[in-house]
């Protein structure tokens, strides 16, 4: 080790010169603007020009008040309405395709991970206009079988089943790479061991597959979990929050608060308030994806 | 043996059922939405459901052509190459100073980088305060603003891709390398980038896919209609034609067009790349 302090010497510094340009613009993108929420969330702003210390005053005007609960409430039922039917249609169709042939198997996984593919604004889009307006096949197919066109859009509840099946259309395909994945390093022998005790095809879904799934599925949840919780395109472009506020989720609240409404600082209290919980999840995902191991 | 037979046509029917099934829902849509962009105005508005046999149109194209959507289309196409190319770039300079250079706190570095994978995925939340600071030093509404956010958004998953790709080449050739007289960075260049090329490919594919699709800092970050990107030109045919949706339509599948070309020549390599980096929503 001693041996060669020039070389490690050199080695650090080329380290450092390597990394620079990706440090520099993570902190200036990522990190920065995450502790500038919080800052700005204190300050006076005049729509994007600091005019002083405002306190808490921004806090109380969008976070601590009243309409939050129901604004929490909503999000609460997105995300978790979006998380646990992906999750649900995920699982099964990964191990589907975990059984298949090499090439079918990724022929599939191709034809799968097409939404997501699509950009939010661009699935929300087609989604919407093919499912969801009295002009398109959703509506069609309802007035062949129930004789009767449909609007989904101008009801509460129904505006907001709909906001769910986009954003989950829109990430299935990406849950179902990531469950095949962890399914290649579960072990087969384990399969056909279940297999020679008896267990039953839906024995060995839920003895086997789910537990040995485990940390794969954290990882899906969690992923799920931040990129629902901070999806203000799909409610912006499908409902735009309606009808009244029946869709109105944080991050759309945050993205109109700031850039419909103009206030940047009851915006910045909403984002910090929201950033709390992106914190919370992007440390639970950091550990579970187990890099804190040492490689080598 | 025809008990068997039976089972066997019958998990073959079930397995044609799913295909048939995932892929009607996966593309209907934009199938359904190319139907529309290519129908005249009344055709649109009928409520007789016809995906084909209808009076073709290419008007909706030529209004978002010769529209604003046509200039967005191809500053996001320079946003996206840009941001792409430097992406990979930096990404396997990172990634291989990580896997293969010993220095402090790179456990630490690389926990960081990792940490930013979800973090990036926040752009509601991280667009106010970026607003405002940027609107603070003069550097939104510039040419570069969101070319190095879009590099920015993407970096993290990019370098964990290529590190991924890295590690995958024995070190054993890098002491070959050394033995034929080549630098650290000779090593990186000619011996470990050649052999990451899947790796280079997943990554580029998922930046310029990120670059191309991002809407919320786009919609804000840039005021002048020349540096607007294409999914903010897009969603201004929702406002600005209200239920214009032969425009839209138009508009939404001449931005797919280039991203499903991507994903059906090169799917492949995004798929195992998205594996290996496990990863992002």
């Amino acid at each position: 080790m001693a041996a060669a302090p020039t070389i490690r010497g050199g080695e650090r510094r080329l380290a450092a010169l390597l990394l620079a340009p990706t440090a520099i613009l993570l902190l200036i993108v990522l990190v920065l603007p995450t502790l500038f929420a919080f800052v700005y969330s204190l300050l006076d702003l005049r729509l994007a020009t600091v005019a002083g210390f405002a306190g808490l005053e921004n806090w109380q005007k969008t976070v601590f008040r009243p309409s939050t609960v129901p604004l929490l409430i909503r999000t609460a039922v997105f995300v978790a309405g979006t998380v646990l039917l992906t999750v649900a249609l995920a699982l099964p169709i990964a191990t589907w395709l975990d059984r298949l042939t090499r090439n079918r198997s990724l022929a599939m996984q191709v034809v799968v991970i097409v939404p997501w593919v699509l950009s939010t604004v661009v699935a929300s889009l087609l989604f919407r206009w093919t499912w969801l307006e009295s002009l398109g096949i959703g509506s069609w197919l309802a007035d062949v079988l129930f004789s009767s066109r449909i609007t989904p859009l101008l009801e509460p509840a129904s505006a907001m089943v709909s906001l769910i099946l986009v954003a989950t259309w829109r990430t299935l395909g990406f849950a179902v790479l990531l469950l095949v994945a962890g399914l290649k390093s579960v072990d087969a022998e384990i399969y056909e061991a279940g297999r020679v005790d008896g267990a039953s095809t839906l024995q060995r879904f839920w003895l086997l597959t789910v537990p040995l799934l485990r940390t794969s599925l954290t990882i899906v949840v969690i992923v799920l979990l931040v990129s629902s919780l901070n999806n203000a395109e799909v409610p912006l472009v499908v409902t735009g929050g309606g009808p009244g506020d029946a869709t109105m989720t944080l991050a759309l609240q945050i993205y109109q608060t700031a850039f419909t409404d103009l206030d940047f600082g009851g915006a910045a209290a909403l984002a910090s308030a929201a950033m709390v919980i992106n914190i919370f999840l992007v440390l639970a995902y950091t550990r579970m994806s187990r890099i804190g191991r040492p490689d080598q | 043996m025809n008990r068997q037979r039976q089972k066997a046509f019958a998990g073959r029917l079930a397995a044609m059922v799913g295909v048939a099934i995932i892929a009607v829902v996966n593309l209907l849509p934009v199938l359904w939405g190319m139907a529309t962009s290519l129908k005249p105005v009344q055709e649109i508005l009928s409520p007789q459901l016809k995906l084909w046999g209808f009076s073709a149109t290419t008007q909706h194209y030529e209004t978002v052509i010769f529209g604003s959507f046509g200039t967005a289309f191809m500053t996001s196409l320079g946003y996206g190459i840009a941001a792409t190319c430097v992406a990979v770039i930096l990404a396997s300079m990172t990634a291989y100073a990580l896997d293969r250079l010993r220095f402090r706190l790179r456990q630490l570095v690389f926990y960081i980088i990792v940490a930013c994978v979800p973090l990036s995925m926040g752009a509601a939340i991280l667009v106010v305060p970026t607003y405002i600071y940027f609107t603070a030093l003069g550097v939104s509404n510039q040419w570069y603003t969101l070319p190095v956010i879009y590099l920015a958004l993407n970096l993290p998953l990019a370098t964990w891709v290529m590190k991924g790709a890295i590690e995958g080449v024995p070190t054993e050739l890098d002491q070959a390398g050394k033995i034929d007289g080549l630098s650290n960075m000779g090593i990186l260049v000619r011996v470990i980038i050649p052999l990451c090329r899947p790796g280079l490919f997943a990554a580029g594919m998922l930046v310029f896919i990120g670059a191309w699709s991002e809407f919320l800092a786009g919609s804000v970050l840039v005021q002048s209609p020349s540096l607007r990107p294409v999914q903010v030109a897009i969603y201004s045919y929702i406002t600005a034609f209200g239920r214009a949706w032969g425009p839209l339509t138009a508009a939404a599948i001449l931005a797919v067009v280039p991203i499903l070309v991507l994903l059906f020549a090169l799917g492949r390599h995004l798929v195992s790349g998205l594996m290996s980096g496990s990863v992002k929503g």
